[in-house]
């Protein structure tokens, strides 16, 4: 079960990401290009630095985290998998799940995505998140997990 | 008493104010000497001082006056209420389903007054938790009762104010562990505690800052001193030797006796029972402590040792339980014991303990070799700066490194893991082993973690989620870390549709 093929995230995540690297590149790209101007430095010595953090934000990172993400859901665990230089590989038994949230920020509203956030009782992991849904697979994820605790419990 | 809807609301005792503002007034006293001591026109004049005094402990009075005056609790049909605050009213109210223990605490003076603090433990960790401190011991006993009752008959509501008092308390219980005054002292003397001596110095240094008094003063030290050391030049060197070895010896006897002090204080009479409702444990001389933990909201085991004891059997074992988030209401079950004597404890949580067939496995060697060889690095750069700024002692930091060594190969030594017939051990440590048994079946998540080291070397952290507790296994190569998850999460699977998965989680 463990060698599911991963799903890939929605790929409107990966323009999430993008527009909140946005948030850090453009005023620095802004920053940069002032200082430029005023001309107090060198030329070039703030805006080399400064592109290349924005090109980080705006294009690689995004890029390369979006690559790197993804989540299989089985008949009875979500797994979540994410990061490259800090790989974390969680997986989730719904029979553990205490309660579920649908989560949407500004941005992931903006393109229609959901994130979706398990509880568990754990002190290590007691929230495990899943960005970069469609709205509608975020709800009827939490659907699937929300019957199959309920089935859970009545079986006892 | 009657209203099936609960009870009227109740106050704390009045009478509870007097252990809650002592412990208030201790710390005006210094504030008052503090404030005397610092403003020396203040300390000349009686009559300010007086008046400061005054108004300090009297408004620390007043505040707790008023905290009792606007707390008021309620044993509803199905909840506990607390309604505190002066201006702003704030209602907490916790369902009897989530109250996971409730211990009852009695402070010495409080005992001495007939009165505990009561504490419903919930899980939510430390600061959300409601305490009534405090009530009298009946009323301890019969909330304890009510609370108890209620988590048997969830369903039932009414006469939940009507439970009678302290009989409901008793119920048949079988003592599963319990020490007497020689094992608590012997328990004492492997408590080896030097606390005494950093309280001391601690005081001290607040002290000499306080009070400028003249036998504070350089000049009587200086004297002191002179004096002493004249003494000792005079009795020549073997006098030096025999004065250390005497400051050694009393030191060690200083340690000894503040560890057994310290131990009979927390676990005078000590004894735990199986009752109906979990396990209870009470403890403590002047203050004496009651805590129920149930059954089912035991996650794991921890079984411990230290570097002497260990060489005579010695070993205790602490429970990892829900309502115990990184609070000091610690779970410590059988404190120190014989294994022969932890063993039924342990059975009786479902817990298993390894045991000389467990199938211990050892991580790889290479994030303890990854981590030394950093260390060694840094001890060598150290080590050549300060050959290059000709400090003294220069070599020291290259001493060290196989100490370093020493105590990484001691470390990974001491990591091992196994998993046997559904139940997880990890096993940590450097001087002793700590063994923690977990259920698998009890495990929240599991993940498996790998930072840029272990990507370049291959070795990843099992990290599993326990409710209250810790359980990661560090270094393993990612094929066993994967088949380790696969075996956890077929029996957290197996679990949930045949056997019986502790009810009361799901309510």
């Amino acid at each position: 079960m463990m060698t599911d093929e991963l799903t890939q995230l929605h790929p409107s995540h990966r323009t999430a990401m993008m527009i909140e690297g946005a948030f850090v590149a453009v005023p620095l790209l802004v920053a940069g290009i002032v200082l430029e101007i005023v001309g107090l430095l060198p030329t070039g010595v703030v805006i080399v630095p400064a592109a290349l953090v924005a090109l980080w934000c705006l294009g690689w990172a995004p890029m390369r985290r979006y690559r790197h993400k993804g989540f299989a859901l089985a008949e009875d665990r979500l797994r979540v998998v994410k990061g490259w230089l800090f790989h974390r590989d969680t997986v989730v038994p719904f029979g553990r799940v205490q309660h579920i949230d649908v989560i949407r920020g500004p941005v992931e509203r903006m393109l229609g995505l959901s994130t979706l956030v398990l509880h568990t009782a754990g002190s290590h992991n007691s929230s495990v998140a899943l960005p970069g849904l469609l709205d509608s697979d975020a709800q009827s994820m939490r659907e699937v997990i929300r019957s199959h605790i309920t089935r859970e419990t009545e079986g006892v | 008493m009657s209203d099936p809807r609960g009870e009227a609301p109740r106050r704390t005792e009045l009478l509870g104010l007097v252990p809650s503002v002592t412990k208030g007034l201790a710390q005006a006293v210094f504030a008052v000497i503090a404030v005397a001591v610092g403003a020396r026109e203040i300390s000349s004049n009686a009559f300010l001082m007086v008046t400061i005094a005054v108004l300090i402990v009297g408004s620390a009075l007043a505040a707790a006056f008023v905290r009792w005056w606007r707390t008021e609790y309620r044993v509803g049909a199905d909840d506990i209420r607390l309604e505190t605050g002066l201006l702003s009213r704030e209602a907490r109210s916790v369902p009897y389903e989530r109250i996971q223990d409730v211990s009852i605490a009695e402070p010495l003076l409080a005992r001495l007054l007939g009165l505990v603090s009561v504490t419903f433990e919930t899980g939510a960790g430390g600061k959300d938790e409601i305490e009534l401190a405090y009530v009298t011991r009946a009323e301890g006993e019969r909330l304890r009762a009510v609370v108890r009752r209620q988590r048997e008959t969830p369903v039932e509501t009414g006469a939940a104010g009507a439970v009678a008092p302290a009989d409901a308390a008793e119920e048949p219980s079988e003592t599963l562990f319990a020490m007497d005054l020689g094992r608590v002292v012997h328990f004492g003397l492997f408590e080896f505690s030097l606390v005494v001596l950093g309280v001391i110095g601690a005081a001290l240094q607040q002290l000499d800052f306080l009070l400028p008094f003249d036998i504070w003063s350089a000049d009587f030290w200086t004297d002191l001193f002179a004096v002493q050391t004249d003494t000792l030049r005079h009795w020549g060197f073997a006098a030096q030797i025999f004065g250390a070895v005497l400051a050694a010896v009393s030191l060690l006897v200083l340690g000894v006796v503040t560890g057994v002090v310290r131990t009979v204080l927390r676990d005078y009479d000590f004894r735990l029972e199986r009752t109906e409702r979990g396990f209870r444990r009470r403890r403590g001389l002047l203050n004496r402590t009651d805590v129920v933990m149930p059954v089912h909201r035991v996650q794991a085991g921890v079984l411990a040792t230290g570097l002497v004891r260990r060489r005579f059997g010695w070993h205790s074992l602490k429970f990892v339980s829900l309502a115990n988030d990184a609070k000091s209401a610690s779970h410590d079950v059988v404190p120190f014991a014989q294994p022969d004597e932890i063993a039924p404890v342990a059975r009786a949580a479902s817990i298993a303990l390894p045991g000389p067939d467990t199938r211990w496995h050892r991580p790889s060697r290479r994030p303890w070799t990854d981590s030394f060889v950093f260390f060694a690095a840094a001890l060598t750069a150290a080590g050549m700066v300060m050959a290059i700024a000709d400090v003294p002692w220069w070599p020291a930091p290259l001493v060290a490194i196989p100490v370093a060594g020493v105590l990484h190969a001691l470390h990974w030594l001491r990591h091992g893991w196994a998993m046997d017939d559904g139940q997880l051990f990890v096993r940590t440590g450097l001087l002793a082993p700590v063994v923690t048994s977990a259920p698998a079946i009890k495990l929240q998540s599991v993940e498996i973690a790998r930072g840029p080291l272990g990507r370049l070397r291959g070795y990843v952290a099992l990290k599993c989620g326990l409710a209250g507790g810790r359980l990661e296994i560090d270094g393993l190569m990612h094929d066993t870390a994967e088949a380790l998850r696969q075996s956890i999460l077929a029996e957290i699977a197996r679990v949930d549709f045949s056997r019986l998965n502790t009810p009361a989680v799901k309510r």
